[in-house]
């Protein structure tokens, strides 16, 4: 399976980019939820603040009434905004840990507060109350001291003193103004004096008043110590850096989520343009080989062309022998006849039924070499053109060619349309042998005839040579054997061309059809002629030749396909 | 330059008026969880023997007190503190005299588990009344059926949120009806502010939004007691804390005797008197007293809550 195949990379990418986009959207809600919640904790952070400047400002007023129904709204305020920003922290899971135990310090330091802010209630209400005593008080005095003596003009003067020193500027101070234990105690009157109560009542209050302001400054610097404010910008500042933090992580998430989907597709784009581009190339390639292909083929061609002249003049070669040992006879016959005249003459015997006979006898040769010419000559003309032939008579034709030269060799051939078994056949002094059973125009075929002939020649010649081989490495035999067998399969007809010779080696088996492939001596052989036969018989005429070891020798086969009989083709 | 700065404390004490407000009801209110409430105030058998019901000693028809120094608990045994009164409760700044509950519902739970009040556990109180038909429909309005804790003491505290006693002469004074209180009262009024009373008791309830010590100025008699209650002390631990309590609201208190966290106090004149001296080192005149009692009179307000007359 072909990963890179459009029909699994389109739906892979597509389906990729698809998660691509949906991993954005998630991220997209994640990140508006989480600025969403951020927001609600800043606005939470905010309300604190603004409720802890509130509480503050109980601090800061001097000297007056404190609405005491708007400092519990204020505690409980703060309390509930620091409520629910521990349940925001809260929600922020593990990652906010840091944040959660912060919010909790901040509950502590509330819980501080809110008793620091109860107690400075209550010692001002108390201060108040004894400021406005102690100048009831000093308003009394007047009226029963005026005109008594020193000390009561002292004590007088003193509260006076006391009093002035009490300013809303300095009401801190009063503590450390210099109103000692023992100063404050010379505000006393002598028991029984009128009025010793009125001034008793003020040192008391006077005393409550001073411990009041030094409790009051000590309270305001608790508060201050607790640095309230200063913490809670501190838990802002840090939920600040979580949340950015987590908004980097968010930011990462979704430019990643978004990368992945825009590489996938920037990818998708580079390798539909990268397969282009290879088909392309290939298609290329494809078309330049085919040229070079033709090319080739058409050289081959050439060459095979060239091939077969060269077989034809090579066979030609080997024909001009069996020219020469067919004109043999017959010239011997002709030189015999005439030098026999002169004995004639000399006999008497010359009249004219002897020239008569003599010229009879002479013409006949002459005719039959003569013929043997036109045979030869007709043999190596090119077929031009496909033609039905009677493939019996074809090869019966090619055999009167080399008949001579096998009856010479004592080779016999056997014809035969019905199955032939070469072993068991007795060879009887060369020649051609025709056995029963061919019908005339049973074997029909069509191609190019002098082709098939010259193909078949070269079978039968390669038989002849391979029993002569044989008889050289077996001296006995004496006799060979060629059995040539028609046969119809089907729509095809099998020409059998067996022989009793040496056989084919069955390692060389696949090579002896490969041109310029020879068993036989240097020059002995030019190694074209199975390659020809193979060639004429497959390319020219879309049939087949197969070679096989028979029991005896070799086994030829050629097949080609049978063509209806029309007018047997000579 | 000091006459200035007495003039202007005096008329700051005057001025103070803006320091009282006139009770308002408290909203919303989930009505399904305030009747419930309401049905679970009455009911004894919040308590361990079903003898004693919140209603027990704070009676809702007699200003949600019982009028006992300290309240009997199952099984008649004595309380602890002076019962305060379960009217106006939603305007204080915490519950009970020492502050320890600061929600209404902190507070319902306590009396039930206390041993010398109701002296039950919550999870009886859970258990009969899950299985009690008549609770069913009441808790399924109010809470989807939930029977718990929470849900308990939320009902308590819905209703008693309803609890108030508006229309008083002083809060329409406040609204501007000047005839709303007669010269008496008046006088009384500019007494509660120039003698120093309106420090701790301001506010929508005249108190009840701060801590103070009893006996700030002169130490009271309970402190002879060596196991006298330390108030505030109880909660935050700290010395500084010993002895203070919430200041009471002083709204109907002409009827919610007897006074203070103990009781001891059985009226009116005198409580004004020992707060005085107390609270403030003054010792008041008897006129000053009987103006300053005729005031406290003016702060009786009608009696207002989900079911009763005059409620939702």
């Amino acid at each position: 399976m072909n990963l890179l195949s459009k029909r699994i990379m389109i739906p892979a990418l597509v389906a990729l980019m698809g998660l691509g986009v949906v991993a954005y959207y998630l991220f997209f809600q994640g990140f508006l939820a989480q600025q969403r919640f951020e927001r609600l904790t800043t606005q939470t952070l905010s309300d604190l603040r603004l409720a802890n400047l509130e509480l503050d400002t109980l601090f800061v007023g001097g000297f007056s009434y404190i609405d005491y129904d708007k400092s519990v709204k204020d505690l409980q305020h703060f309390e509930q905004t620091l409520e629910a920003l521990l349940q925001q922290y809260n929600q922020l899971g593990d990652d906010g840990d840091g944040l959660g135990l912060l919010g909790e310090a901040l509950q502590r330091d509330f819980t501080a507060k809110s008793r620091i802010v109860e107690r400075y209630k209550a010692i001002n209400a108390v201060q108040n109350n004894s400021l406005r005593y102690l100048h009831e008080l000093y308003q009394q005095l007047p009226l029963k001291l005026l005109g008594e003596g020193a000390q009561e003009n002292a004590v007088r003067l003193e509260m006076g003193r006391f009093l002035a020193g009490i300013s809303a500027a300095n009401l801190r101070e009063i503590g450390n103004g210099g109103w000692t234990k023992d100063r404050l105690e010379q505000l006393r009157l002598p028991p029984g004096h009128p009025a010793e109560e009125t001034v008793a009542l003020f040192l008391l209050h006077a005393k409550m008043f001073v411990d009041g302001a030094k409790s009051v400054e000590a309270l305001g610097r608790d508060n201050a110590a607790l640095g309230l404010a200063a913490k809670i910008n501190k838990a802002a500042e840090q939920t600040d850096r979580y949340f950015r933090q987590r908004q980097a992580v968010w930011m990462l998430l979704g430019n990643l989520a978004f990368a992945m989907g825009a590489l996938f597709f920037v990818a998708f784009v580079l390798v539909f343009i990268r397969e282009e581009q290879l088909k392309k190339r290939l298609e290329r390639m494809n078309r330049e080989l085919e040229s070079r292909v033709n090319e080739e083929t058409a050289k081959r061609r050439h060459q095979e062309q060239m091939l077969i002249q060269q077989s034809k003049l090579a066979a030609m070669g080997e024909m001009i022998g069996a020219i020469a040992h067919q004109w043999r006879q017959p010239l011997n016959t002709l030189a015999i006849n005439i030098q026999d005249l002169e004995d004639a003459y000399n006999y008497g015997e010359l009249d004219k039924t002897y020239i008569q006979n003599l010229i009879a006898r002479c013409m006949g040769l002459i005719k039959h070499m003569s013929q043997t010419i036109n045979d030869f000559r007709n043999f190596f003309r090119q077929s031009k053109e496909k033609s039905r032939f009677d493939v019996y008579a074809a090869v019966r034709e090619t055999l009167e060619l080399v008949q001579d030269q096998y009856k010479n060799h004592q080779i016999s051939v056997v014809l035969s349309c019905e199955p032939f078994e070469l072993s068991a056949y007795k060879p009887q002094g060369g020649g051609i042998v025709e056995l029963s059973g061919c019908e005339p125009g049973a074997f029909v075929s069509e191609g190019y005839l002098n082709e098939f002939k010259q193909a078949v020649l070269n079978l039968l010649s390669n038989a002849k040579d391979a029993i002569l081989e044989r008889r050289e490495q077996e001296p006995g035999r004496t006799q060979g054997t060629v059995a040539v067998i028609f046969t119809r399969q089907g729509g095809s007809i099998e020409v059998g061309i067996e022989d009793d010779g040496s056989g084919v080696p069955p390692e060389l088996m696949e090579r002896i059809f490969e041109p310029y492939f020879s068993t036989k001596e240097e020059g002995k052989g030019t190694g074209i002629g199975l390659y020809m036969a193979k060639t004429i018989l497959e390319v020219n005429m879309g049939g087949a030749l197969e070679v096989s070891n028979g029991a005896q020798g070799a086994r030829f086969v050629i097949r080609l396909a049978g063509a209806q009989p029309s007018d047997p083709a000579k | 330059m000091k006459i200035a700065f007495i003039l202007g404390l005096v008329a700051s004490a005057l001025w103070a008026e803006g320091l009282f407000r006139p009770i308002a009801p408290v909203a919303p209110i989930d009505a399904p969880r305030a009747a419930l409430g309401q049905k679970l105030f009455h009911d004894p058998r919040l308590s361990k023997d079903a003898t004693v019901s919140c209603a027990t000693c704070h009676p809702l028809d007699a200003y949600g007190v019982d009028g006992l120094s300290v309240s009997l608990g199952i099984g008649g045994q004595k309380g602890e503190l002076n019962a305060p009164t379960v009217f106006n409760t939603a305007f204080n700044l915490a519950h009970f005299w020492d502050g320890r509950a600061a929600t209404l519902e902190e507070q319902a739970i306590g009396p039930i588990e206390n041993p010398v009040e109701m002296g039950n556990r919550i999870e009886n109180v859970i258990a009969w009344l899950s299985k009690d038909e008549s609770y069913r429909p009441l808790f399924k309005e109010a809470y989807g059926g939930r029977v718990d804790r929470e849900s308990i003491t939320g009902a308590l505290a819905e209703f008693q949120k309803t609890l108030i006693t508006p229309g008083s002469r002083f809060d329409r004074f406040l609204g501007g009806e000047q005839n709303a209180l007669n010269a008496a009262e008046r006088e009384g009024f500019a007494l509660f502010k120039t003698k120093g009373c309106v420090s701790c008791h301001n506010g929508i309830n005249l108190g009840g939004n701060l801590y103070q010590r009893a006996g700030v100025v002169i130490p009271m008699a309970f402190e002879q007691d060596p196991a006298a209650w330390a108030g505030r002390y109880a909660v935050t631990k700290d010395e500084a804390d010993r002895y203070y309590f919430k200041v009471p609201s002083l709204r109907n208190v002409g009827k919610t005797a007897p006074y203070f966290h103990d009781g001891s106090v059985t009226t009116l004149h005198e409580a004004v008197r020992q707060m005085a001296w107390h609270q403030l080192g003054r010792k008041l005149e008897e006129r000053e007293v009987d103006r300053l009692v005729a005031f406290l009179g003016a702060l009786e307000g009608r009696l207002e809550g989900y079911g009763i007359r005059g409620g939702r």
